[in-house]
């Protein structure tokens, strides 16, 4: 009887709510408490330059990472280690591969004692017309893309890891008093190696993602991201070890006369090593983000650089955190050169 | 009597605590636990890889000319051929089994606007598939039909090379020899493959 007796209990501890307001007729809720105490050090925690310094970092979760990886591996090969191969093959009883492109796939050991395990599937195309000192200008569109399951290794070290997918595109208009870029990338891997990561790297123990992000540029500014990047260990400000982000900004470049280029549309959330979220919420960016409140009330659905803080999903009244993504579209944020997506296995 | 013990336990019900594991009891500092203090599981691969031994191979081919419009320079034209040949592991010459075999007829206007520094002449170089369908092959990089590549000599490493995409970046496709005014190159190549009912080892 006493297991049918506890939720009876248990609906009566629910948090009061205040009454419907008779006048109105909205019901209030009560803000509920932080269900965890917060970090004592909280005040002392410099959100604005942690949010900034995450968002660049995020910015920098993108297919050139692995890819810089993938040709890094290759430009160490020796023949037959790795063996490439053609076709869908088989691992543990998995179909991987494509009729197109190439992949490499092998369990060796160089003569250098460079060690491949694993498989790497990959294909890209480029095209490059005309020439960007004319008025009828240059275009240029790359894709490329890569799968696999691999690590390349010494005695010491991994030199590149790469779990999942990745792939990316670049197109590009460029002519004399002219320039329009479009970058998209989106990766669901874990990526590791010194190869890719330098010990001054953002990321030096690497991340896993599911991270997609486009950055558009030089008629209209736009970046978008949605996705986690996980990076092992507190790796951002020694503190946080984890990003999400589901976010859409407007620059400046293009921007209609609603649209708000000061602060983003959306959120960006940062966990801490205890597993605590902190999130600054922006400007709704969806419908379907505007669920029982009102979200369009001040101060909140003001264009002004600001957010308001979340811990644990609990909004911190009183804090809101302001934040300069003007990086965004000033060219801090790299973008590959069409030539990176040149690999042909024919030339290799 | 059990009601009335929970319905007491629910008002004086205390926020709940984080883990107990992330405190330390006596002064409720957050511990991290340093990364060197995690047990590692031992690694039980073998210390030399076994290098894995592909059981099928493509072969794949590429040959073919250049018929110069003299047999000095300048050179203002061309016309060639290229045949693509692919099969798997041993063929049998009597009745050969290609992947594919696609034969093309190759015409080229010269190139003088580029920037091959090695290449002694480059031609912007049409590919008409004449017989066969290059789909079939392998080699992820074969021409299609009405495709156009810049390719240009070099006869100082008997290279031709190619224009990759435009870009300017130009990379070693074939093997080449210049005899007067004719220029032949070719290209051989293995990849591993799978072949149906049959393991890689």
């Amino acid at each position: 009887m006493f297991p049918l007796l506890l939720p009876l209990v248990m609906v009566g501890c629910k948090k009061t709510t205040t009454p419907t307001d008779a006048t109105t007729g909205d019901t209030g809720t009560e803000a509920p408490d932080n269900l965890y105490p917060l970090p004592d050090d909280i005040d002392e925690i410099d959100f604005e330059s942690a949010f900034i310094e995450a968002v660049k970092m995020m910015t920098t979760v993108t297919t050139q990472a692995p890819w810089a990886g993938h040709v890094a591996a290759i430009d160490r090969r020796e023949v037959g280690c790795p063996d490439f191969w053609t076709d869908p093959f088989t691992i543990a009883n998995q179909t991987v591969g494509s009729e197109d492109g190439v992949a490499w796939n092998d369990d060796c050991l160089t003569t250098t004692g460079l060690i491949y395990d694993g498989w790497i599937w990959w294909d890209s195309t480029v095209r490059n017309n005309g020439d960007a000192n004319t008025y009828e200008g240059r275009t240029s569109e790359g894709s490329r893309r890569l799968e696999g399951k691999a690590t390349v290794s010494n005695t010491d070290e991994i030199t590149f890891e790469f779990v999942g997918e990745a792939s990316d595109s670049m197109y590009r208009v460029q002519a004399i008093g002219y320039d329009r870029f479009v970058y998209s990338t989106r990766m669901d891997a874990t990526v590791t190696g010194r190869d890719v990561f330098a010990t001054d790297s953002p990321t030096p123990d690497g991340y896993r993602t599911d991270l997609v992000m486009s950055l558009t540029g030089g008629d209209v500014d736009n970046f978008e991201a949605r996705g986690n990047v996980y990076m092992f260990y507190p790796q951002l400000q020694g503190r946080f070890d984890s990003i999400g982000a589901d976010m859409e900004l407007q620059g400046p470049l293009g921007a209609g006369p609603d649209s708000c280029t000061l602060e983003p549309l959306g959120w960006i959330g940062l966990r801490d090593e205890n597993a605590y979220w902190y999130d600054v919420v922006f400007l709704p960016r969806f419908q379907e983000d505007i669920v029982d409140i009102d979200y369009a009330n001040d101060p909140l659905s003001i264009c002004d650089g600001c957010g308001r803080l979340y811990v644990q999903g609990i909004e911190q009244e009183g804090r809101e955190i302001c934040i300069d993504f003007s990086f965004l579209f000033d060219g801090t944020v790299h973008l590959p050169e069409i030539e990176e997506y040149v690999l042909p296995w024919h030339s290799l | 009597m059990v009601i009335a013990t929970l319905l007491a336990a629910c008002k004086t019900a205390p926020d709940p605590e984080p883990p107990v594991t992330t405190n330390d009891s006596e002064t409720g500092d957050v511990h991290i636990l340093p990364r060197d203090s995690y047990p590692l599981p031992t690694d039980s691969s073998p210390d030399i890889p076994p290098n894995l031994s592909p059981s099928h191979w493509v072969t794949l081919e590429q040959t073919g000319t250049w018929l110069l419009s003299s047999s000095t320079a300048p050179f203002t034209s061309m016309s060639g051929d290229l045949r693509i040949r692919e099969y798997v592991d041993d063929l049998d010459t009597a009745v050969p089994n290609y992947e594919c075999d696609v034969t093309y007829a190759l015409t080229g206007e010269a190139v003088t606007q580029h920037s091959c520094s090695a290449c002694d002449f480059v031609f912007a170089v049409e590919h008409y598939v004449q017989l066969g369908s290059p789909v079939d092959c392998h080699d992820p990089d074969v021409p299609l039909d009405g495709s156009v590549w810049n390719m240009g000599f070099d006869s100082g490493t008997r290279t031709i090379y190619r224009n990759y995409g435009g870009t300017g970046l130009w990379l070693p496709w074939y093997d080449a020899t210049k005899s007067g005014a004719t220029v032949t190159f070719d290209w051989t190549a293995l990849l591993a493959i799978e072949v149906e009912d049959s393991g890689m080892m």
